[in-house]
């Protein structure tokens, strides 16, 4: 009887670890946000602990414009872009949690974009989703969800295939997804640190509306919240910038922004109208919002430049980190050379850290244009 | 809190876990706590609602009481006058018994399907006389019909009317007539069950075991399958296209009428399972709702496998005792002196058909097109009935077999068609709606329609969610013909094989509801569809 028992409870065990384990793969390959702002933030969490000097935080602007391997071949300090596309800045303190959760950033860096969304942007399931989904399912996680999420609502968040069970009506974003995760898990880290770019210097398909950049309720609320977090935090080295962008802000934005930064004693630098740069108008931007390479190699310099004369960075490390860096850098280099000559061709095509630019898929890319292009013409 | 929450099935879990370590003796409290506590739940926006129950179950256990105490008292007395009374005075006697037994009874049921027919009716009948009259005269108290009063109201009634039967003895203990009258699994839709079938289960506290568990999940996740996989996948149709109906084609009229054939069937039979299996989880064993209705020959048949514990409560409850009642009796002998035996047996018999049918017509609503679909049926069955005979000297001439194939396949395809028609009276916002979806169907079809993807898109149909249903419709039709053909349950077969095979099956059809099925945020959950009863 008792053996009888006993086998019976053991193959329900059996039963129940397989479902659960279906449960989990399920769970792993139904979901899909955005793989670009997914890849930016999963490989944060590939980074060893304790390894980055500079924190720098924000949306699309921070990892078209700032490349942290180069940054680091000039400066010698190591950063990362935990920034995803359109990130609301109410969201900014649970990413700079993320990031002291597992780093000992000497500076944080953040870009003021994700505090101009004056519309319903910041509170949209999917903007929301790009940040909850992509974090480490940790204590923070749970906490992020009760922040975020009205009571009642928080279950598809805990469990994410009751939100996306139903895409198995598109099975070839799902296999793409997996595939393209499969690119960006090769090595133990993440070469470029978080990146994103087009091949262009003027977008035809990713264009951006002329804005005219307004601070806001939402704005000033969240700056004052981020920046009280930073004092709760005991952070001292608080930089916002404004990074370039063709539609600049106006003086009057830029000096209100301006007093409420310094006047809570943290820094706040607008690169819009610094020449010093050497950003040219024509050839530098893929778009009104973003830099291309050429673009984010020259803000890169400049931007790490005034880090590394404004703080004191140490920028002593481990010599396996040093060597994993300097890998890294030499790898982007080899990126930005192949992308830049696509830039001048004006290819327009979308870029990640993951991308993959080897000679095969290159020949299947260019197959694939052709045939494209003779099925239209037919 | 549905059925297809999973807070529902929490709920159940944590009742089981409860009832698995009470002693055996007190475990029908566990229940009782579990039912008032659900039906607390269901009922939280409106609280008072929940004295509707309480008032049924205690007007009927003492009206049980009372007519049991009324019989026994009578019995005696009778007993007691052995010898002394003539067989006239005798007779007089048990005449005045029986008076004052149906007195009783008939209190009972007049008070309880009155509140029934009331909060049912009443803002019907006030609507209608006010467009009659033209004038605001009765007010339309906007009345809430409380959850589940068709079934527990008839489950109670059905009680009542066995003791005044004899059929058993009144329950003495009112909480435990509580627990009758509100078992949870069954509260919201049925099955609607008989005292003698259902109570002793629940007094009992069986022990849990492992069979009844494997057995009651099954049947548990089949009946999310067909609800979430099928039925809620194609509700949207049926609530877009009948309401607007004019802005579609026939074909458009025509194919939600047959997707709401499916989508009933899997709503209705997928919680029915849901409840026959949360039930056998405690190893109460509740009747059968549904015997695939859609393998019927006949329409008689298919209201015999369709809503099966409806129909037997009608049958036993109002059916047999209309067609042996008195006035009925007397229109047979009638019948028989100026047109012969045959007829003299049958039309009764259609009539009182007839009669049963309009009562379910009405059942489903205070609306004409309810009363349509009662004489529509009834109509069709009294037809069939009066003209059975001719039918059956017509196959003889025309020589066909009753086992011909392609003769059943016609008896099943003439049944679905008349089962169809009645739904349009189902789907149609009213009477004249329908009459003009049918005329629709038949005068204004496009097949070519089908193949067009936006087509579809105006019934809020993907191709992705037909194709869903679909695959699921053909698992049911399978499940359905091997159910057919064996005589104990599949999933008594399932659970008799390997256990890797066992947990095969269920852990494909577990993920097929995870993966298919239409819930979670963006979807359009619909209630059960016989709850609104």
């Amino acid at each position: 009887m008792k053996s009888n028992k006993m086998k019976r409870a053991v193959k329900l065990s059996a039963l129940g670890i397989v479902m659960l384990l279906l449960f989990v793969l399920l769970s792993w390959v139904m979901q899909y946000t955005a793989i670009s702002s997914e890849t930016h933030v999963r490989n944060f969490y590939r980074e060893p602990e304790n390894t980055l000097d500079v924190a720098v935080i924000g949306c699309s602007e921070m990892y078209a414009d700032y490349s942290p391997p180069i940054a680091y071949d000039h400066y010698g300090f190591t950063s990362y872009n935990l920034a995803f596309e359109g990130a609301p800045g109410h969201l900014y303190s649970s990413m700079l949690d993320t990031f002291v959760s597992r780093q000992k950033p000497q500076v944080v860096v953040f870009e003021v974009n994700g505090f101009f969304y004056n519309n319903d942007h910041p509170y949209k399931e999917g903007v929301k989703r790009k940040w909850l989904d992509s974090m480490k399912k940790d204590k923070l996680w749970v906490e992020e969800i009760k922040k975020e999420v009205p009571e009642g609502e928080r279950s598809p968040y805990y469990v994410g295939l009751l939100k996306y069970h139903d895409n198995w009506k598109h099975p070839m974003m799902l296999a793409s997804r997996q595939y393209l995760l499969w690119q960006n898990s090769k090595g133990d880290v993440s070469m470029m640190k978080s990146f994103g770019t087009r091949t262009t210097t003027d977008s035809a398909k990713k264009k951006t509306p002329k804005r005219v950049h307004k601070l806001k309720e939402y704005g000033i609320t969240n700056i004052t919240a981020t920046m009280e977090h930073c004092r709760e935090l005991g952070l001292e080295n608080v930089l916002f910038i404004r990074t370039p962008h063709k539609d600049k802000l106006t003086p009057e934005v830029d000096e209100e922004l301006k007093k409420l930064i310094t006047d809570a004693g943290y820094d706040y630098v607008n690169f819009e109208n610094d020449e010093n740069i050497g950003i040219d108008e024509k050839m530098d931007y893929y778009n009104g919002d973003h830099l291309n390479v050429f673009g984010n190699e020259k803000n890169t310099i400049y931007l790490g430049k005034y880090l590394v004369d404004h703080y004191d960075i140490n920028t002593t490390h481990d010599e396996a980190v040093d060597k994993q860096w300097h890998e890294c850098a030499e790898y982007t280099y080899k990126v930005f050379d192949e992308l830049k000559k696509k830039t001048l061709e004006e290819e327009d095509d979308q870029y990640n850290e993951f991308s993959d630019l080897s000679e095969f898929t290159e020949k299947l890319k260019k197959k694939y244009a052709e045939f494209k292009n003779s099925d239209s013409a037919t | 809190m549905s059925y297809t929450s999973i807070n529902y099935l929490l709920y159940v879990a944590v009742c089981l876990l409860v009832y698995r370590i009470i002693p055996k003796t007190k475990r029908w409290w566990v229940l009782l706590a579990g039912s008032m506590g659900f039906y607390g739940i269901l009922c939280r926006e409106h609280p008072t609602l929940i004295l509707f129950i309480l008032m049924t179950a205690a007007t009927t256990y003492g009206g049980g009481r009372w007519l049991e105490s009324y019989i026994e008292k009578s019995d005696e007395y009778i007993k007691s006058q052995k010898g002394k009374w003539s067989k006239e005075e005798k007779s007089a006697y048990k005449d005045k018994v029986t008076v004052g037994k149906k007195r009783i009874c008939a209190s009972v049921l007049v008070l309880n399907f009155g509140v029934l027919a009331f909060l049912k009716y009443f803002n019907f009948f006030a609507d209608t006389i006010n467009s009659v009259t033209g004038k605001g005269t009765v007010p339309n108290l906007g009345l809430l019909l409380p959850i589940g009063i068709s079934f527990y109201t008839f489950q109670s009634m059905g009680y009542i009317i066995d003791i005044y039967r004899k059929k058993y003895k009144a329950e003495r203990n009112y909480l435990k007539f509580l627990l009758f009258v509100s078992f949870f699994p069954q509260i919201v839709q049925g099955p609607i069950a008989f005292y003698s079938d259902l109570a002793h289960q629940l007094y009992e506290g069986e022990d849990l075991r492992f069979q009844n568990i494997k057995q009651g999940v099954l049947l548990i996740t089949w009946g999310f399958f067909k609800k979430l996989v099928i039925a809620d996948r194609l509700v949207g149709a049926v609530q877009t296209v009948p309401n607007d109906c004019d802005s579609f084609s026939g074909t458009a009229v025509l194919l939600t009428a047959l997707i709401y054939a499916l989508q009933l069937y899997a709503d209705f039979s997928g919680g029915i399972d849901i409840s026959r299996g949360v039930a056998q989880l405690f190893g109460i064993n509740m009747a059968e709702n549904f015997k695939r209705p859609y393998f019927s020959k006949d329409i008689s048949e298919y209201w015999h496998r369709w809503h099966i514990t409806l129909g037997a409560w009608l049958r036993e409850y109002l059916f047999y005792p209309v067609a042996m009642s008195k006035p009925f009796q007397k229109m047979g002998k009638a019948l028989k002196a100026k047109f012969g035996m045959k007829i003299s047996k049958v039309l009764p018999v259609s009539i009182a058909s007839l009669i049963t049918f309009l009562v379910v017509g009405i059942w489903h609503g205070a609306n004409w097109k309810y009363v349509a679909f009662g004489v529509w049926n009834g109509g069709i069955i009294m037809v069939s009935t009066l003209l059975g005979s001719n039918f059956e000297n017509w196959k003889k001439k025309l020589h066909i077999e009753n086992t011909n194939k392609m003769f059943i396949a016609f008896q099943l395809f003439r049944t679905f068609l008349i089962v169809l028609v009645g739904y349009y009276f189902d789907i149609a916002p009213d009477f004249s709606t329908a009459m003009h979806m049918m005329y629709m169907s038949v005068t204004d079809l496009h097949p070519a329609e089908l193949l067009n993807k936006e087509f579809l898109a105006s019934m809020t149909l993907g191709r992705s969610d037909i194709l869903a249903a679909f695959v699921a419709m053909v698992v049911v039709l399978i499940v359905s013909l091997k159910q057919e053909r064996s005589e104990t349950t599949l999933r008594e077969q399932i659970c008799k094989k390997h256990f890797v095979f066992q947990s095969l099956i269920f852990i494909l059809l577990f993920y097929a509801v995870v993966i298919f099925g239409s819930y979670g945020p963006g979807s359009n959950p619909a209630d059960f569809y016989y709850m609104q009863f």
